[in-house]
């Protein structure tokens, strides 16, 4: 049990440890050799997304712990390459110079973010609909189903990356290769859940639809499409982590832009410095993504 | 012409033992039918077949002449317990119901229709809930609401009052037999309730395992008054011979005794 002088006890540690960093930037350091302007913005951000769930008193404890954890790291990080100047030069560079890569490799950065996602839609764009939709019809129909599900169940647990050295090979582009490596990873996983989703749904709605006498068309997409589309949606989420692995995995292959190819480019010329910038990018987009999937859950299932 | 007429009918779920053996029953138009009985000897199978969600393995269902071969429009179902979509609010459920049974409806006419059959069941303060935030009595009085809104000349109804509260479960044993009077449908109800089932059926079919074991009339005049009704010898003798059924066919009666 807590005693209500814990409960109420102040956040205070994450300031604390911001207060420290911002000393340690400020004081002479052995090894400045890059600005700290990105790295403090970072800093401030940070200290003000904790402020700001403090202050709404939303998740606050929480996000006090995770804000001091971070500014443990930033500042044992600081001390070691920067101030103390003792890290290896090479592997761990300064925190300044990994920010600041920001500024410098801006449009490369951009270029790739919009080469990945944009591979990332082509593949969600097909390989959704297509294994919805093909899910839900062997669901309903045990022919269907008898026939397709033996062969997902052969496909469907082939790593799809496995396919991508073959199909760069084979396919006529870089980018058409990924895409259907993505569609692969995406499509067999998607198809096998729907099925189960479709069979193991509640049979007095099914009876009610029936008694309702409403075509096919009506079935799937007044009937079969609302009542799977919770599952579709938290499956997105899932699915949206495998195919970000596929697609920075394929890109470290063959690509000539994009997230996968910015670290594997610079992890060549032993940039690490651009190496753990680019770490840094791929977690910021994938968190932004996952953002969107939790809006869009709320947005298209209230009744669930 | 919708009587309904059963001729030999046997049924069984896929390895499962028979569960209705060479029953044959009719129906007639207009008439209201509760069907009593225990547990697990067809009477909700009996529904499934009239609405043509199943069909018999041998023998034939028909409805004004016509076999049934499949569900057909005119012809509404209450189950037990679930049938709401839960991706529809209350509204949306009876609206989207109304719909199919009158395509002339516009979206704003099936609203306002749902609206008003959802306030006659009393649930005028949960229109625009789903279904997963309503309880189990109000879930079930949308159901009825449903399906008394689109009405037709068939209607088949599962238990459709046992999860409600006696206050409700009389106003809505009231609103059906208005309803059922006005349009003139046949009715067949399975009930569980024992004097549910003498207060609003014509005729009684009580089931034992593998199919009917007699009909039962139920010759009291309309309306019947509750409290007077249920208290008359007529309707003393009905009860005391149902009962007698049950107890030689192995179940204790449930909540009426």
């Amino acid at each position: 049990m807590k005693t209500p002088a814990e409960k109420s006890r102040p956040i205070v540690l994450v300031h604390l440890l911001f207060a420290l960093l911002v000393v340690q930037v400020a004081l002479p350091g052995k090894n400045e050799t890059a600005s700290p302007v990105l790295f403090l913005c970072a800093a401030v951000l940070v200290e003000a997304a904790c402020l700001w769930h403090i202050v709404r008193k939303k998740n606050a404890r929480a996000a006090g712990d995770i804000g001091a954890a971070l500014f443990l790291l930033f500042n044992i990080w600081e001390l070691w390459a920067t101030v103390l100047g003792r890290a290896h030069p090479i592997l761990v560079p300064t925190p300044e110079a990994v920010f600041q890569v920001f500024a410098g490799q801006w449009p490369l950065m951009l270029r790739g973010i919009g080469s990945s996602l944009s591979l990332l839609a082509i593949g969600f764009g097909i390989a959704l609909p297509l294994g919805a939709l093909l899910g839900m019809l062997a669901g309903w129909s045990p022919k269907l189903r008898g026939f397709l599900v033996p062969i997902a169940r052969v496909l469907a647990p082939v790593p799809a990356i496995i396919y991508a050295p073959y199909l760069i090979a084979l396919m006529p582009s870089f980018r058409s290769a990924s895409a259907l490596v993505i569609i692969l990873g995406i499509f067999w996983p998607t198809f096998l859940q729907t099925v189960g989703r479709t069979v193991g749904l509640d049979p007095h709605i099914l009876d009610s639809a029936r008694v309702l006498c409403l075509s096919d068309r009506e079935m799937v997409f007044q009937i079969f499409l609302p009542a799977l589309l919770p599952g579709l949606i938290s499956g997105l989420r899932v699915n949206l982590s495998t195919s970000f692995m596929l697609l920075t995995l394929a890109e470290m292959m063959g690509a000539t832009s994009g997230l996968g190819y910015f670290i594997k480019n610079f992890a060549d010329y032993a940039n690490y410095t651009n190496v753990i910038a680019g770490i840094l990018l791929v977690a910021l987009v994938v968190t932004a993504l996952n953002g969107l999937v939790t809006i869009l859950e709320r947005k298209a299932v209230r009744w669930s | 012409m919708p009587d309904i007429s059963l001729r030999d009918v046997s049924f069984s779920y896929p390895g499962g033992p028979r569960v209705l053996d060479q029953v044959s029953l009719e129906v007639e138009d207009g008439t209201f039918l509760a069907v009593v009985g225990p547990s697990g000897c067809g009477k909700s199978t009996l529904l499934r077949l009239i609405s043509g969600l199943s069909l018999p393995e041998e023998g034939t269902v028909s409805i004004g002449g016509a076999p049934v071969t499949g569900p057909a429009p005119g012809r509404s179902i209450v189950f037990q317990q679930g049938g709401l979509f839960p991706w529809l609010t209350a509204r949306g459920n009876v609206a989207f119901a109304l719909r199919k049974a009158k395509p002339g409806l516009s979206r704003a006419q099936a609203a306002e229709q749902a609206e008003a059959a959802l306030v006659r069941v009393g649930l005028k303060d949960a229109l625009s809930r789903y279904p997963g935030e309503l309880s189990g009595g109000m879930a079930q009085r949308v159901a009825i609401a449903r399906a008394l809104s689109v009405g037709g000349q068939v209607l088949l109804l599962d238990e459709p009052f046992g999860a409600l509260d006696p206050r409700n479960r009389q106003a809505l044993q009231q609103l059906l037999l208005e309803l059922w009077q006005a349009e003139g449908s046949t009715v067949v109800m399975v009930t569980h309730d024992i004097d549910e089932a003498i207060l609003l059926s014509d005729r009684i079919a009580f089931f034992r395992p593998g199919g009917v074991r007699l009909i039962l009339p139920v010759r009291a005049s309309r309306p019947r008054d509750p409290a007077e009704f249920l208290t008359s010898a007529d309707c003393c003798a009905t009860r005391k011979r149902l009962i007698g059924l049950f107890y030689q066919y192995g179940e204790a009666v449930g909540e009426t005794l």
